[in-house]
């Protein structure tokens, strides 16, 4: 049972020793995404699985992309996407959407329904991710 | 009619005069004859009857008597009109009677002319038009009364606000039956029994009657009470049913001065005692057989608008309701989105976490299908209840998610398990975390732990510390344990994680060699969440 992803050679991966920050509370999902992460030969900030934890990881670690949820069990993810530099590359993936005031204080970041495939997930972030 | 006696008329002879004057002497009513000029020359018996005057007085111009002042110079003035043009004369006058009192008559005369079409004389009638008269303004007033009655009707049928319609009824009722007063009561039922509530004042200020207690189920009040009868009382201060009861007997100091009393009940289609009409004067005799009859009427509208009214609000709230109800659906199909959306997600992980954790397709399948197990039996505990509003249907409990998740790894419940721990409710996304965790826990021990022999047994107790609940899982009876397992498991893993993440707690695994025991700590706030 080895995804396809596993075999992608060094070349191939954009992602090879980038930080990124995986928010997400679902374990399943959370777990599913780190190894997806580490498969691309990338460094998984987390997973956190709550909003403090997130802010915490933020102002101790340095990140360069990140996968968050929105619902987390100490509220919306907010804070985490207004803590994070200008410079990282966030996408979003929910099951109930943006809320509005959020949508409208971060109008550009990309936004997934769950679930979605961990490869698209990292796929659209490698696609804006500067090291 | 003139100041100076003439015996005779001109031109009318002796034997004319005769013959008219037995004739008019037989008129029921009083007539008169006078000359071509207006002199009056004789009046018959019934006027002499009914004036009581002499012949002697009324030929020497005592008419003027039988008259207003005011109105005698009109009088005058169309009679000399009459004498002028020849026409026939006609007037409605008001005469006084030998007993002092003034009545309508109708005054006519006609002049009795020769075949030259001179006059000869003028013969005048008066009768009598107070009964018509009375009978005019009586049509008149009923006229009135049926139009209050109907303009009532009507408001009452468009008025749907029980006080406005109270309000009206209590108003109405004052203006038909001339009262000072008019109060509506409620009937209500209190610890003294049976008794009225102030609703609407009429007439007067509504602390005449806040001031006192409100009426009670006494002699006087009973029949309005019971819906039973209506009662009129010329003077209620005279009526034997008066100023028995303790502690005024009668009406308390400083209380309207009631004499004329007239109550009405006001009862509803089902026969069911809504309130009564209470109207009052200070005068004794104001009420009438009619004002009665029109209080019935009014009681009977009063009566219908109230159910109307009632009616009208019942089904607002049954709207209302319905709307609720709708809104509620709504709420709980949103959630019900929300949730199946999460479990796909949710699913959507596992597939992929498990096909990665599993070393063959038989061992994925056969993991996949527990934790899919798992799942549904959670979200089959805290599946929501759509048709009712009820919102802890969508609640359940530790124990039900112990017992539900353990069946599967169990076969002998009575033997094997042990729990005990007080009732706490978990909420829908607590009973997933909690569901998940128990079933890898369980799992292991069904794999390596005391589930895996068949003298086995699991206990588990949990309690309330605080904010959190503590479950202990203890595990006997099983292979000996060696330490912790050399390799962590993603089971393990994941139960911490859930622990951690999703219920704000944490998971500690304490391996003694005669079991595992497991500590769950959890938030209750995130367990019911």
């Amino acid at each position: 049972m080895t995804p396809a992803s596993l075999t992608s050679t060094a070349a191939a991966r954009p992602l090879a020793g980038a930080r990124i920050l995986v928010v997400e509370d679902e374990p399943f999902i959370a777990f599913d995404l780190q190894m997806a992460v580490e498969e691309h030969g990338a460094v998984v900030i987390g997973p956190a699985s709550t909003i403090a934890e997130a802010l915490d990881l933020i102002s101790r670690e340095a990140i360069d992309g990140a996968i968050v949820d929105v619902n987390l069990p100490d509220g919306t993810i907010g804070p985490v996407l207004d803590a994070l530099p200008k410079r990282v590359s966030v996408v979003v993936q929910t099951g109930v959407g943006l809320p509005p005031e959020i949508r409208a204080a971060h109008p550009d970041v990309p936004v997934f329904s769950k679930p979605t495939a961990p490869e698209t997930l990292i796929r659209r972030m490698a696609s804006t991710l500067q090291q | 009619m003139t100041d100076s006696a003439s015996p005779g008329a001109p031109g009318l002879d002796a034997a004319s005069l005769a013959t008219l004057s037995a004739l008019a002497d037989n008129l029921p009513q009083p007539a008169w004859m006078a000359a071509p000029d207006g002199k009056s020359i004789w009046f018959n018996k019934p006027w002499y009857d009914y004036t009581g005057t002499t012949e002697e007085q009324m030929l020497s111009g005592a008419w003027r008597n039988l008259h207003d002042p005011e109105h005698v110079a009109a009088i005058a003035a169309r009679w000399r009109r009459a004498m002028e043009t020849g026409e026939p004369y006609e007037t409605t006058l008001m005469l006084r009677g030998a007993d002092a009192t003034t009545r309508p008559f109708l005054a006519r005369a006609t002049p009795i002319r020769n075949i030259d079409g001179a006059i000869l004389a003028w013969l005048g009638t008066c009768t009598d038009i107070s009964a018509l008269e009375a009978a005019s303004a009586e049509l008149a007033e009923q006229k009135r009364l049926l139009e209050i009655l109907n303009r009532t009707a009507a408001s009452v049928a468009a008025e749907l606000n029980l006080e406005r319609l109270v309000q009206m009824v209590t108003d109405v009722g004052v203006e038909l039956t001339g009262a000072e007063f008019g109060a509506f009561f409620y009937n209500v039922v209190t610890e003294q029994g049976e008794a009225w509530q102030l609703y609407t004042v009429s007439g007067v200020d509504r602390e005449n009657f806040t001031k006192f207690p409100y009426p009670r189920e006494t002699a006087v009040f009973a029949p309005t009470f019971k819906a039973a009868a209506i009662v009129r009382s010329d003077d209620i201060t005279l009526d034997p049913r008066y100023g028995h009861n303790a502690p005024y007997k009668g009406m308390p100091e400083g209380h309207l001065p009631v004499r004329s009393y007239l109550a009405a009940p006001v009862r509803s289609r089902s026969g069911e005692a809504l309130g009564s009409l209470l109207f009052g004067h200070s005068a004794p005799g104001i009420f009438t057989a009619s004002d009665e009859q029109l209080i019935v009427g009014i009681a009977a509208q009063a009566a219908v608008g109230i159910d109307n009214s009632r009616l009208y609000d019942k089904a607002q709230r049954e709207i209302e309701e319905r709307r609720q109800a709708e809104e509620a659906r709504l709420v709980v199909l949103r959630e019900l989105n929300h949730r199946v959306k999460n479990l796909f997600a949710v699913a959507s992980g596992m597939v992929t976490m498990t096909a990665r954790t599993s070393g063959t397709t038989m061992e994925m399948a056969e993991t996949l299908t527990g934790r899919l197990r798992a799942l549904a039996e959670a979200h089959d505990l805290i599946r929501p209840n759509v048709s009712s509003e009820d919102q802890k249907a969508t609640r359940t409990n530790v124990s039900a998610i112990i017992t539900r998740i353990l069946a599967a790894h169990v076969t002998n419940p009575a033997e094997q398990l042990r729990l005990e721990g007080p009732e706490i409710p978990v909420g829908p996304t607590g009973a997933t975390s909690l569901a998940l965790i128990l079933h890898e826990v369980a799992t292991n021990a069904a794999k390596y732990g005391s589930l895996s022999t068949s003298g086995g047994s699991i206990s588990i107790v949990w309690r309330i510390e605080g904010p959190n609940v503590v479950l202990t899982w203890t595990e006997q009876g099983g292979p000996a344990v060696a330490g912790p397992p050399q390799r962590k498991g993603f089971g393990a893993d994941l139960a911490r994680m859930s622990a951690k993440g999703q219920l704000g707690g944490e998971v500690a695994h304490d391996w003694r060699p005669e079991g595992v025991q497991i500590t769950l700590r959890a938030a209750l706030d995130r367990l019911s969440a």
